[in-house]
């Protein structure tokens, strides 16, 4: 999953395909590798939910759901350049909530989910899942699931869109 | 990870049930570092680990009861792991066992393919490396090695330095200007701390790394940033340091984030760098060597995840100035962004 190299992305892409013809069984794996595996190892947890995401399996809902949902420690305040536990684990949420959003195009209660989880307490998952709702409602061509995503949406949907095919801003010294 | 499937487990279940107390078994200390213990007692000091451990919730007193001691804990953990069972890195004790996970997808083995005497003593020079920081178990004599805290953090200097060591006159492409900015402006040294990799109780916060103003500047990395981020974070984290040799934080606690906060985009703070920085290599990486969508998504997600550092949320018009579209709308990092040629 993570490398760099003219043939890397096609590879990747033949392992979510083999991974994906396995269906229920693959994310039967995934999940009970996750469930087993160490809370420290951010990494390797955070990979499997990316594995688990980017199958964009409808099978895959209800462990995304899971993932997304679990608890979170509370945040303190903390001297600075102090990372707390909380960090890394956002990244492992939102990545489901990401799987979530790919899932929400179909699915209308991935897509509740996702309006659900734009009220969540932590900034990083609130926003993730609000640009993960915003894309469905976008893409959405049926009017009638489109307003009623639209409904769901608590402010305006078009905020959280992506700008597409921007350069990043250029960084100064001042 | 290998994990383990208990067969004596429902045994040791239906024994619980039938006995008002715990069968007290010999600990770690009695059996191993006294006598001498084989795999077959060590199984079943690991049947005591499970069932406290991860079946209920134990906390570091009772890890050094089935331990026997607090010295004890890293050892019984260590042999528990070389015979393929499961343990917690949380119920290690201090700061400085060596636990380098996955190689693999904390990124390690692609880029310690990149170590080599030239590159190792590039970044030597280069951020000011000494050996009495950096010997002593962190690596010195073999500066390849991707499970120790130096061959680690050259994997990230390997990543800052992959597009570039600096930016080419006239181009648009800042993803090398990462390493020329951290280069020039900090020193690295390796330290033991910080507390446990993980979600143990009382563990809930790591220092990753601490910039340090004087005379000299420096940049101290401690054991989380070796072992609990990956090349890109760890890339990411030098960044956000070596900013801090022109700018510490200004925002106190009160962002979403608890510390660390910087009050504005404006601000032109470490925040701001290490989004920066994120933002580049997802969209400037594939200019050099074509990267995975997997890899592409966990650099913007992890970018994605640093906003709750401003104090006031950044807008597009802050972040791309006023002529941008819905200038009021949070700024987000984008699944994909263009690179400018090189």
């Amino acid at each position: 999953m993570f490398a760099l190299g003219p043939n890397a992305e096609a590879n990747y892409q033949a392992s979510l395909a083999a991974l994906r013809a396995r269906g229920g069984e693959a994310i039967a794996t995934i999940v009970g590798t996750y469930n087993q595996a160490d809370k420290a190892l951010y990494n390797e947890r955070a990979a499997l939910v990316e594995t688990l995401t980017e199958l964009r399996l409808p099978e895959a809902r209800d462990a995304l759901l899971a993932i997304a949902n679990e608890p979170l420690s509370a945040r303190v305040p903390a001297p600075d350049d102090t990372i707390q536990a909380i960090e890394p684990e956002s990244v492992i949420r939102m990545t489901a909530i990401r799987g979530l959003g790919h899932l929400a195009v179909r699915d209308d209660t991935a897509a509740n989910a996702l309006a659900a989880l734009a009220k969540h307490r932590e900034l990083s998952l609130q926003e993730q899942a609000k640009q993960s709702l915003a894309v469905v409602i976008a893409q959405e061509k049926d009017r009638g699931r489109r307003r009623r995503l639209i409904e769901l949406f608590a402010g305006d949907y078009q905020d959280w869109l992506p700008l597409q095919g921007v350069t990043p801003p250029t960084p100064t010294r001042n | 990870m290998r994990t383990r499937v208990s067969r004596t487990l429902p045994l040791i279940a239906l024994l619980t049930l039938a006995l008002p107390t715990r069968v007290a078994n010999a600990d770690f200390e009695e059996e191993c570092v006294e006598e001498g213990c084989d795999n077959e007692e060590l199984d079943e000091m690991h049947e005591d680990y499970e069932s406290e451990c991860f079946e209920e919730t134990c906390d570091v007193e009772e890890v050094r009861e089935l331990a026997g001691n607090r010295g004890n804990i890293n050892a019984m953990l260590n042999r528990f792991q070389n015979l393929g069972f499961r343990v917690n890195a949380c119920h290690r004790v201090g700061a400085c066992a060596i636990s380098p996970g996955n190689n693999d997808t904390s990124f390690d083995t692609f880029f310690d393919g990149f170590c080599n005497q030239s590159s190792i003593n590039r970044h030597w020079d280069d951020f000011e490396m000494s050996q009495s920081d950096w010997d002593d178990g962190f690596g010195f004599n073999e500066p390849c090695n991707r499970n120790l805290p130096l061959g680690r953090t050259f994997n990230a200097l390997n990543l800052l330095d992959f597009f570039g060591t600096s930016k080419r006159s006239g181009s648009d492409n800042f993803l090398p200007f990462y390493y020329e900015y951290s280069a020039g402006t900090d020193e690295l040294l390796g330290r033991c701390g910080s507390g446990c990799p993980g979600q143990c109780p009382g563990c809930n916060r790591q220092t990753f790394a601490l910039h340090v103003n004087g005379v000299d500047d420096y940049t101290e990395l401690y054991w989380p940033f070796f072992y609990n981020q990956n090349v890109f974070q760890r890339a990411s984290t030098i960044v956000h340091e070596c900013r801090h040799d022109d700018k510490g934080h200004n925002g106190g606690t009160t962002c979403g984030n608890g510390g660390s906060c910087d009050t504005t985009w404006g601000y032109n703070g470490a925040n701001r760098y290490e989004i920066l920085y994120l933002w580049w290599l997802s969209a400037c990486a594939d200019s050099v060597l074509p990267a995975t969508t997997g890899f592409r998504n966990q650099i913007v997600t992890s970018a994605n995840n640093q906003w709750d550092k401003f104090n006031t949320r950044p807008t597009r018009s802050d972040v791309f100035g006023s002529g941008v579209s819905n200038p009021g709308a949070p700024a987000l990092v984008p699944p994909s962004s263009a690179c400018p040629a090189l």
